[in-house]
């Protein structure tokens, strides 16, 4: 055996995955090799290291999380006659100050889901004004979990915003808001990304310019030149003209911008 | 699975008691942050629900949700990508803990930083071979590459991972 060989196979020697003759002829090898001898005990030493990393017991709300999501589900399969208590009982959730805002998200799809399916078929009434309930609840948890102090979950609440058909006013704001002065980066392109769905809107293409002109972050600056561009708003223009002149600006975001330019002429 | 997939969801209940904390403890070393690896942990159950009818017989359990979670870390990561520098809140990067750090000695502690920076394809195969014990045919298939990339990455990643221990070391003493 080569010694390129020989430590090619050191993770599975030390896996224990090799058949006994591929042993053997390693064991053989590192006897008489000392450079492949010392680099099977150090790896075999990081190799054994790896074992005292213990694993920890996922915390009690996972538990929780999925027990609810699985409930949701099951009520949401049996049948339209139960989605109103369905859609009662993440009312009452929804005004539950304690629950996990997560959990309320995933039932709250997992109607959507059920929703979804109806949709195969002739819609009824009543599955009409229970797709406008859900809306409505979806809109509010989005709003709800926009306003968490945890990152994450503002996140979430983002991208269950861009879900929304037609978003209110309350939502749009709270995005603008967001793309404006929100401590997270994430947080901030991914409020840019779901305007963009409402891009529509004249109120949300001049909250996306005033933001341009307030924007630090490069990531946020490209993003929102991005965006705008792709709108075709040529009410960016000025926005566009002053970062290419700005000498201080990061090159890349100087380049877009004028990339941007020249498109939207 | 099988049961599962034909819509008796009393079984997805078993399924979760059994994998739940090998999920969550994959995403723990792949992340070292609690409250990701509890987020992406729900995720991987909920794609298991969403997707059930998509499960073959062929494939054992094992395999496909770690392919899930294959999938639900590279959907994480991907989200991530460039930001990390601009966004430490969000990052996936190794945080001390001074309870555990003590209780597990600055060696697990050292090891643990090596591993944060490690790149996330090379943590995830130590993490799927080692800890899991998975064999290089069954990663292969959970990650999506083959069989020698997976021999090849995990080599490197071992070895990566003794020289971010030494370097690591060294800074301390230093």
């Amino acid at each position: 055996m080569k010694c390129e060989e020989v430590t090619g196979l050191i993770p599975e020697f030390l896996a224990g995955t090799l058949t006994r003759g591929e042993m053997l002829r390693i064991q053989a090898h590192t006897v008489s090799c000392a450079p492949c001898n010392q680099e099977l005990e150090s790896l075999s030493s990081t190799w054994k290291n790896l074992e005292h990393w213990p694993e920890e017991e996922p915390p009690e709300q996972l538990h929780k999380g999925f027990y609810q999501m699985l409930e949701g589900y099951q009520q949401g399969l049996k049948s339209s006659q139960v989605l109103p208590s369905l859609l009662d009982r993440l009312s009452r959730l929804l005004t539950h100050p304690r629950l996990a805002m997560p959990a309320l998200a995933a039932l709250i799809l997992v109607a959507g889901l059920f929703l979804g399916r109806s949709m195969d078929h002739q819609e009824a009434p009543e599955v009409a004004r229970l797709r406008t309930d859900l809306s409505q609840m979806t809109q509010l948890v989005s709003l709800s979990l926009m306003e968490n102090t945890s990152s994450s979950e503002r996140l979430t609440g983002v991208s269950w915003s861009a879900r929304l058909e037609h978003p209110d006013e309350r939502v749009i704001d709270t995005l603008l808001t967001i793309v404006g002065e929100d401590p997270s980066v994430n947080v901030r392109l991914s409020a840019v990304e779901a305007l963009y769905e409402s891009r529509h809107m004249p109120r949300v293409r001049a909250g996306l310019v005033r933001a341009l002109a307030r924007q630090e972050s490069p990531l946020l600056q490209i993003a929102l030149i991005d965006s705008l561009v792709a709108m075709d708003e040529k009410g960016v223009a000025a926005q566009l003209q002053e970062l290419m002149d700005n000498r201080g600006i990061n090159p890349v975001v100087k380049q877009r911008a004028q990339q941007g330019l020249m498109e939207i002429r | 699975m099988r049961k599962v997939a034909d819509g008796d969801m009393t079984h997805l209940g078993i399924l979760f008691e059994r994998y739940q904390k090998k999920i969550y403890n994959y995403f723990l070393r792949l992340c070292q942050r609690q409250e990701i690896a509890q987020d992406l942990t729900q995720e991987v159950f909920y794609r298991i629900l969403k997707y059930r009818h998509t499960y073959a017989d062929r494939v054992p359990f094992a395999m496909w949700i770690f392919r899930i979670a294959h999938n639900v870390g590279r959907d994480h990561f991907n989200k991530q990508k460039g930001d990390q520098p601009l966004d430490e809140e969000m990052a996936c990067t190794h945080q001390q803990d001074p309870l555990t750090g003590l209780a597990q000695g600055e060696d697990m502690d050292v090891l643990k930083q090596a591993f944060a920076k490690l790149s996330v394809e090379k943590r995830e195969v130590l993490i799927l071979s080692r800890f899991r014990e998975m064999k290089y045919a069954d990663i292969a298939e959970a990650t999506g590459i083959s069989v020698a990339a997976v021999k090849v990455r995990v080599h490197r990643a071992l070895k990566d991972l003794r020289d971010g221990f030494q370097a690591v070391s060294k800074e301390q003493v230093s």
